[in-house]
């Protein structure tokens, strides 16, 4: 795409008759090299390794549609995951993992065990400090070229990060901030594939570190915006929170 | 700059996110090429210089209808169903010089109409409203609603297939008799004898409170649950997740347990509401994983795959789903599903043909879109749009079997519930 994309430019700023060689695009860096200045541009990683817990609230909006909605979702050492929604006019979202059994529950799937790439991308999703582990997360990381046309005044390197199950998805970097750009993924769902676009911006320092604090995701013809509300460590989270619900139901009636 | 500058503003704001959402969102890119560019050379020109607003929505939406898709359409300020409201010499009931209301309210006088062989007729009264008390009763035939004649509804934004003039003849007599709470609206009407009658309706409030979701009209949701013998029946009138998901599945449960051998879900009128709720209806009656279709997005495609929910038992019992040409959409898609998994048996109309997954966006100037973003196939591959659901058991409803108070699709129904495999 990159000499796709020199190759027009060129052809533009000069005359036909003059022959051009097209130019090469840089080398790729090595896909380590671009994750760990990432993990230098994020902060400190001490910073974050202090706590146990964090819960994030986010807003999440569709213009167009009128629609707003908030998620929170706790993260805990241990792989241990809790997200929940409550949608106006559909209802709670649920899902998490307690390290070993990943779950959703919602209006339209039901209470379901997660496998296969669903659960990976909760594990994936559930894995403490995975902000600065994205090598050791994936089962493979590899430098790409964009996979879109860089918007004008930006520069981006591009990781491509293999799950062990399910699509692979591209992260982009901006090449002087080091701060994540832009993703293109694929979210394993009950029905099949759901690919998305995100491009993130509004980083801000918490705690030490650098979140990002907007998100605006297009998941096919729809387009979400996601602002970050509020970030709290360590407040107290009963291990419950993140087992399968029926479990607890069951217990409770044991008791 | 003057109101008539602003107005000619808004129509090419209007105009053009109308065009642009089709280019960009469409399921079908195909339909978005070169015909498209011609379409807005055409369309464009005539609608920002229509004399009036109804004529540039009409203008619009005739641009739109040239695609021959369902659920694709722009309402906005100003547009014909707001401008009826200003007609009064179009809601004067005939003989009587009383105007009356014509709205989008959601009172209603209790009374659905449909096209039954090829006229309008009453086909349900609901019990103690305004409609009842009337002396209205199904079989009679309604030949003006507000003083409008049913017989020259205005023109549709696209040629309609047979079924769909049927549809959008059901949906215009909602419409019109739908308005504000203690509003009152006229029905012209021939009885039993085809004597004619002139009869002045109240709207009556509804019986519990309207939902607005997402950018959708308010809807008045209703679940009618009942039982015949052993037979239980679930009628709905919206697919809502909130409340009617709730109720529909705990009146399942309801009959799971009490060991009824049939369930009867009558879909008729039925217009859809959230596609993704077929699935959360269809798992409580499979007993595993099974795929009712594919949704097919403009760059991918999901299954709908039904699952029973892990704190669920589902019904292993018969299933019998009743149709007809108000049938659309979602209640298209479960219908479909579980008809071609061989887990419901279908008995009624053939449904209007009307499947395809859809948003509801605002557009500039107050006007909002409903825009087709899906197709949907069933397992096989058969597209329900343009062709809708074939029932297993077709049963039309007469106008003489409404008159002597019989319900020949849930008759039908009945025999099929109980039949010993």
């Amino acid at each position: 795409m990159i000499a796709l994309l020199a190759l027009v430019a060129a052809i533009d700023a000069a005359p036909a008759v003059i022959p051009v060689t097209a130019v090469a695009p840089a080398p790729l860096r090595d896909a380590k090299l671009v994750l760990a200045d990432y993990s230098r541009a994020i902060g400190d990683q001490g910073a974050w390794k202090k706590h146990r817990s964090v819960r994030v609230k986010r807003e999440v909006s569709v213009k167009a549609m009128h629609f707003t909605s908030y998620e929170e979702t706790t993260i805990a050492r241990g792989g241990r995951i809790f997200s929940t929604s409550e949608m106006p006019g559909m209802g709670r979202f649920r899902r998490g993992s307690d390290g070993r059994v990943a779950w959703s529950e919602d209006p339209i799937g039901g209470l379901r065990v997660l496998k296969g790439a669903e659960a990976e991308d909760m594990r994936i999703a559930a894995t403490w400090n995975s902000e600065w582990r994205l090598g050791e997360v994936y089962a493979k990381v590899a430098s790409v070229a964009p996979p879109v046309v860089v918007p004008s005044g930006e520069s981006w390197e591009c990781v491509e990060l293999t799950k062990s199950q399910g699509q692979p998805s591209t992260l982009c970097f901006d090449n002087k901030t080091h701060l994540r750009v832009w993703e293109k993924g694929v979210q394993a769902s009950q029905g099949g594939d759901v690919p998305y676009v995100t491009r993130f911006s509004d980083w801000r320092g918490v705690d030490g570190v650098k979140v990002w604090h907007q998100e605006d995701v297009t998941v096919g013809p729809v387009t979400m915006e996601g602002h970050m509300v509020e970030i709290v460590f360590d407040e107290p989270v009963p291990a419950t929170l993140f087992a399968l619900p029926h479990k607890e139901k069951a217990k409770r009636k044991r008791e | 700059m003057g109101p008539g500058r602003v107005r000619l503003q808004i129509r090419q704001a209007i105009f053009t996110a109308a065009w642009n959402a089709v280019r960009d969102k469409d399921f079908d890119k195909a339909l978005t090429g070169p015909d498209w560019e011609a379409a807005r050379a055409k369309y464009q020109p005539l609608a920002l210089a229509a004399p009036d607003e109804p004529t540039f929505y009409r203008l619009l939406n005739e641009m739109l209808g040239g695609l021959g898709q369902s659920h694709l359409e722009v309402h906005g300020p100003g547009d014909e169903a707001e401008a009826r409201a200003d007609e009064p010499e179009a809601v004067r009931p005939p003989g009587s010089a009383e105007i009356i209301d014509v709205g989008t309210g959601v009172g209603d006088p209790g009374l659905v109409v449909r096209l039954i062989e090829g006229k309008p007729t009453v086909s349900w009264v609901r019990p103690e409203s305004s409609a009842a008390r009337a002396g209205l009763r199904p079989g009679y035939l309604i030949t003006h609603i507000g003083g409008r004649s049913l017989a020259a509804l205005p023109p549709s934004s696209r040629p309609l297939r047979p079924v769909e003039e049927r549809f959008r003849l059901r949906r215009q007599a909602a419409h019109l008799l739908s308005g504000p709470v203690g509003s009152r609206v006229s029905v012209r009407f021939l009885d039993g004898d085809d004597q004619t009658h002139d009869a002045m309706l109240t709207r009556d409030p509804p019986a519990r409170s309207a939902v607005q979701a997402l950018l959708m009209p308010p809807i008045v949701p209703e679940v009618r649950v009942s039982h015949i013998g052993n037979v239980g029946i679930i009628a709905f009138n919206f697919f809502l997740l909130q409340p009617v998901l709730g109720e529909v599945q705990k009146a399942i449960d309801g009959f799971r347990r009490s060991g009824a051998q049939a369930v009867i879900l009558d879909l008729r009128g039925n217009p859809g509401g959230f596609g993704g709720m077929a699935i959360p209806i269809a798992a409580r009656l499979v007993s595993r994983e099974t795929n009712l279709g594919t949704i097919q997005f403009r760059d991918f495609a999901n299954n709908l795959v039904a699952t029973p929910s892990l704190d669920a038992k589902p019904f292993s019992g018969k299933v019998v789903i009743l149709t007809d040409e108000g049938s659309a959409s979602t209640s298209e898609i479960l219908a479909a599903g579980l008809q071609e998994a061989k887990r419901a048996v279908v008995v009624g109309d053939n449904t209007v043909g009307a499947a395809l997954g859809s948003t509801i966006e605002e557009l500039p100037g107050g006007a909002v879109m409903q825009i087709p973003v899906a197709g949907f196939k069933t397992p096989r591959g058969i597209a329900i749009e343009g062709r809708g659901v074939q029932p297993d058991h077709r049963v039309l409803e007469t106008r003489a079997a409404l008159l002597g108070g019989h319900d020949a699709v849930l008759d039908a129904a009945l025999v099929q519930a109980r039949a010993v495999k």
